[in-house]
């Protein structure tokens, strides 16, 4: 009488359960034979069910269990593949219990995710190139205007020597004393005593540089050399009044 | 026998005097007035800049009665009209035909008090009869009496309800003279003097003098004697280094980088003209620089326009002048 019910329960439970693909379903009073069963841990997402034991219930030489079972793979699953003992972990053998995962659509129709593929990045071109290519100039054209710059600061820093005033002054009153001097010379030479004037008085204006006792009897004479139309004073007299801006 | 020709000695002599005169009336303006002596002998025209109370009308009318001269004076509105100035022609109803008014503006010394409060059509018709020295009315085409010299005056600070005056119309005054207010003891002086004016009795009535009743009528000279000085202006001696001087200051307002707008030739010729008047007010025949200097100011600094970066920077044409100068010197 045993056996009979054995295999009863044996061909009770090699019947195939449905279910829709992604939705739960459970499959109560399941008998496996010998000690305690587990599912067996998932370390990938290649499982095309997820187990889940509810309820264990003791029974003769075994245990009942309930099993939540949910199908990611359409088609036909054997139950035994996904437990194991949990005293050896050795696979469960005397189960024929199926699930059968069904679609509504055929399976040739259904979305599946895409494949990760691992693409080399994309050829250089067209938009991204041109842009690349004018943020590279824009950089190379920067340094260059910073290093244009940079070189023109370092050559203008490079004091130029002017001649000073006196520099110049000295070789027109030399010219003066020999009366060899234009008239753009002579209005230099001028504009030079004057600026020599300023220097030495620098609070005073041109009025008050004509009327002071140090300035006024060079500047006075000078100014009756070079304007008047009639000067009185000669060219000797000129060339010993500059005598001593030439030294 | 012809009078003999004045030694610049005694024209120099005759302009103080004139200077003197204004002085007793005006203090403190005695550059004012060497400046309006300057413009009236090289028939020019001077625009004074300044503010309100300082004398500007004292100046003029006791100039012209100093120098014999008739003097108009013309208050500039907004709503003034360019016959208000140069006058018009009228019907007259007696004859039937037309009568002609003249204005204001035939007289010797013009003064314009604040010459940009008038539209642009009013500025315009005066300063073309400055150049032309001609008014045309109606049909007939009439001359300036002579001498003739336009001072204009405009205030500094309000510039609400104006209109500037454009650089082509300011080149037209020869001078620009920016007038300063009166040294401390010179407004004691101010005060002192009219502390005295006292009150003036009349048609059994009695007034606060004023100073211009100070104003003689007596004048110096006669007007033979300010012909003679206009024509001695043109026998000052202006040597060639002179002219270098003249032109290298020109040329380097023209080159200088703050200024976008440098001198025109008619500056040029106005340094030169003016340095002449100068030398013959102080007794010289020739021109020296110093006259340049003195002038530049007046002559150049109205004809001269910044750079939107020298503004930018507060820089003012003042000192921007000042630089040109002292460049020319070192």
């Amino acid at each position: 009488m045993r056996p009979l019910l054995l295999f009863l329960a044996l061909i009770a439970t090699g019947f195939a359960l449905e279910s829709p693909l992604g939705l739960p379903t459970t499959l109560n009073d399941v008998y496996i034979p010998g000690k305690k069963v587990e599912p067996i841990p998932r370390k990938d997402f290649s499982s095309s069910i997820v187990v889940r034991i509810l309820d264990i219930k003791p029974a003769a030489d075994g245990f009942r269990y309930n099993f939540s079972l949910y199908g990611l793979d359409p088609g036909t699953h054997s139950l035994k593949d996904y437990l194991q003992y949990i005293h050896d972990k050795s696979p469960v053998t005397q189960l024929t219990q199926n699930l059968t995962i069904t679609t509504v659509k055929p399976l040739d129709t259904l979305p599946a995710p895409e494949k990760i593929t691992h693409n080399s990045p994309p050829k250089l071109g067209g938009y991204r190139l041109l842009i690349i290519t004018l943020g590279v100039l824009w950089f190379l054209i920067l340094l260059a205007i910073l290093f244009y710059k940079k070189k023109n600061t370092e050559v203008r820093e490079i004091p130029k020597k002017e001649p000073t005033l006196k520099e110049r002054l000295i070789p027109l009153v030399l010219a003066a004393a020999k009366n060899d001097l234009d008239d753009q010379e002579r209005a230099t030479l001028e504009r030079l005593i004057l600026g020599h004037w300023k220097e030495q008085l620098p609070e005073k204006s041109l009025a008050e540089l004509r009327q002071h006792p140090e300035s006024s009897p060079l500047l006075l004479q000078l100014e009756n050399w070079l304007h008047s139309p009639n000067p009185s004073i000669n060219q000797l007299q000129i060339s010993t009044l500059l005598a001593p801006y030439g030294k | 026998m012809s009078k003999p020709h004045p030694t610049p000695e005694h024209l120099a002599r005759y302009l103080t005097q004139i200077r003197e005169r204004v002085g007793q009336i005006v203090v403190g303006q005695d550059e004012v007035v060497e400046r309006m002596l300057i413009a009236l002998l090289t028939s020019g025209h001077i625009l004074l800049e300044g503010m309100p109370g300082l004398a500007k009308t004292l100046l003029v009318n006791t100039m012209s009665k100093a120098l014999h001269l008739n003097f108009s004076r013309v208050q500039f509105t907004i709503d003034l009209l360019p016959s208000d100035i140069l006058g018009t022609e009228m019907l007259d109803e007696k004859t039937g035909g037309f009568r002609t008014h003249k204005g204001p503006i035939f007289t010797n010394l013009l003064l314009t008090d604040e010459i940009n409060r008038a539209a642009p059509k009013v500025q315009g018709a005066l300063l073309e009869a400055m150049q032309e020295r001609k008014v045309t009315l109606g049909s007939k085409t009439y001359s300036l009496p002579t001498p003739f010299l336009v001072i204009a005056t405009q205030n500094p600070i309000e510039q609400s309800g104006t209109f500037e005056l454009p650089e082509a119309q300011l080149d037209r005054f020869m001078l620009c003279h920016r007038l300063q207010y009166p040294t401390v003891e010179e407004e004691e002086e101010i005060l002192r003097r009219n502390l005295k004016l006292g009150v003036s009795k009349k048609d059994g009535g009695a007034v606060a003098r004023t100073e211009f009743d100070l104003v003689s009528e007596e004048s110096i000279g006669t007007p033979e004697d300010l012909v003679k000085a206009m024509e001695a202006v043109h026998d000052i001696h202006v040597s060639e280094v002179f002219l270098k001087h003249v032109v290298d200051l020109v040329e380097r307002t023209r080159k200088h980088p703050d200024l976008e707008l440098g001198c025109s030739p008619r500056a040029g010729i106005s340094i030169l003209k003016a340095s002449r008047a100068r030398a013959l007010i102080h007794g010289r025949d020739y021109a020296i620089p110093e006259d340049l200097f003195a002038l530049a100011d007046d002559v150049i600094l109205h004809r001269i326009r910044l750079s939107y970066e020298a503004l930018a920077e507060g820089k003012t044409p003042q000192g921007v002048l000042r630089e040109i100068l002292e460049a020319s010197i070192s």
